[in-house]
């Protein structure tokens, strides 16, 4: 997407990769993940989760992940998460 | 991930095929419904949501939904049962109700005044078995006690369970001796009849020495001063050792009396699981002034000496009388050799026993055991110097 100004040159947009927030805590079963405005879920196994949100992916993976989802789109993950990774765009 | 709305408002169980299960949250995740994944094959939703689901997830082929889960998914389960549900509602509601009435009062820490005169106390100050905890002001009632006895110092009333416990300290007799007058002058005295074995002059003057037989009565540290020493009187200190030839005799009458058990009866029992007293049976108002209590623990194991942590403990109050009896020469002997040393004990228990020589004899009454002692004692005794002027 493009802005125009007023002398007719037109700037890129400036993209948000913050378009989720992340809150991070240990617990009992390893570590907690909460990601807001999730809205999808791409991919759910044992050891890896992709979740889709406006701006991005996230890509988690570790041993014994499971997964809870609350109202206005966060998503939970709790396991021995061992990488997070973040990807650019949705595909 | 254990979500309590869950458990209690009550969820169900979405079972699918592998590899459906992320299509599928993202489909209710889209439409807002909360929901939780364990595995590739199940996802949990809110009871509530269970239509929605179904109407979302109706693409998907293989799709099971599983009864009510959770506390609410057990209470509809047991819908039919109603039985059960009221009767479980009854016990609570009656174990609601019992813990309200006091069930028992018990009285700690007397000595003189008897339980049953603190409990009727406590009944005029309208606390006892029966009344309710809500309804009562312990501090009042302890504040009441306090003012109806003159024989309380102090009181607690505390409650454990559905139990009053009553603590009580009573008021101690007030010293009613005289203070000794100070002694001015003095001088130590003999109290037995001995033989003088050692001697400490702290002040005063040393009248005797060692070996001296001395009588009852004879001076040993004289309380007035040589002139050598200035003269006058003082107050005699000092230790004097003297060595005691003495007998005790105990004679045994071969008819006597003998106390024996009248009646014995059951007033208390109580079950003690671990630190819990659980009181299951108890007698009011006996007068228990001339029993003997006699308390019973029984313990309960499984294999050889552990105990389980509970026990039965049973309370006897036992009357006793007294009836003739004979003694035999061995029993008169035993009796006898047994108040003796009983008495001995009691004699030598400051002194430093030297020699003993005991001996014995039949009587026309019964019998007669004497022991010839020789022990060490202190024997100096002070009495004061009477000036007349």
């Amino acid at each position: 997407m493009t802005k125009r100004t007023r002398e007719g040159e037109s700037l890129p947009k400036r993209r948000e990769l913050s378009g989720f927030f992340i809150d991070g805590k240990r617990c009992g079963g390893g570590m907690s993940v909460a990601f807001g405005r999730i809205i999808s879920i791409k991919e759910y196994s044992k050891e890896r989760i992709e979740l889709l949100s406006h701006g991005g992916r996230v890509i988690l993976t570790g041993r014994r992940l499971s997964l809870s989802v609350y109202e206005g789109g966060t998503v939970e993950v709790l396991g021995r998460i061992e990488e997070i990774s973040f990807t650019y765009g949705k595909n | 991930m254990v979500r309590i709305d869950f458990l209690v408002f009550g969820y169900r169980r979405i079972t699918l095929a592998k590899g459906e299960i992320s299509r599928a949250a993202s489909i209710l995740l889209q439409k807002g419904i909360t929901l939780l994944i364990f595995d590739e094959e199940t996802l949990l939703i809110k009871g509530r949501d269970v239509e929605i689901c179904e109407r979302l997830l109706s693409t998907i082929p293989s799709l099971k939904i599983s009864e009510p889960l959770g506390l609410y998914g057990a209470f509809s389960r047991f819908q039919y049962k109603r039985g059960l549900i009221s009767g479980l509602l009854c016990s609570l509601i009656l174990v609601i109700l019992a813990a309200l009435p006091v069930w028992d009062v018990r009285v700690r820490g007397n000595d003189k005044i008897p339980e049953s005169a603190v409990e009727q106390m406590l009944l005029e100050c309208g606390f006892g078995v029966g009344s309710l905890w809500f309804n009562t002001d312990l501090s009042e009632v302890e504040a009441k006690l306090l003012s109806m006895s003159d024989g309380i110092s102090w009181v607690n009333v505390n409650r454990r369970g559905s139990v009053a416990y009553v603590e009580i300290i009573e008021m101690q007799p007030e010293d009613t001796e005289e203070p000794k007058a100070h002694i001015e002058y003095s001088n130590i005295v003999a109290e037995y009849d001995c033989v003088i074995e050692a001697i400490t002059v702290k002040r005063g003057r040393c009248e005797v020495k060692v070996g001296d037989t001395v009588r009852r009565g004879e001076v040993l540290i004289s309380g007035v001063l040589p002139p050598e020493a200035g003269g006058g009187l003082c107050r005699a200190e000092g230790t004097v050792v003297g060595r005691i030839n003495s007998t005790l005799s105990e004679d045994v009458d071969r008819y006597g009396l003998q106390t024996v058990e009248k009646r014995r009866k059951l007033t208390d029992i109580t079950l003690n699981f671990l630190k819990f007293n659980i009181n299951i049976f108890k007698t009011y108002g006996n007068d228990t002034e001339k029993c003997d209590i006699i308390k019973e623990i029984d313990g309960f194991s499984l294999i050889g000496k552990c105990k389980l942590p509970f026990e039965i403990e049973k309370k006897y109050s036992v009357e006793r009388t007294e009836k003739p009896r004979e003694y035999t020469d061995a029993e008169l002997v035993s009796v006898a050799s047994g108040r003796l040393e009983a008495r001995l004990a009691v004699m030598l228990s400051d002194c430093d026993l030297l020699s003993r020589k005991t001996y014995g004899h039949f009587t026309e009454r019964g019998y007669r055991m004497s022991s010839d002692v020789v022990y060490l004692t202190e024997v100096g005794t002070e009495t004061e110097i009477e000036i007349i002027p």
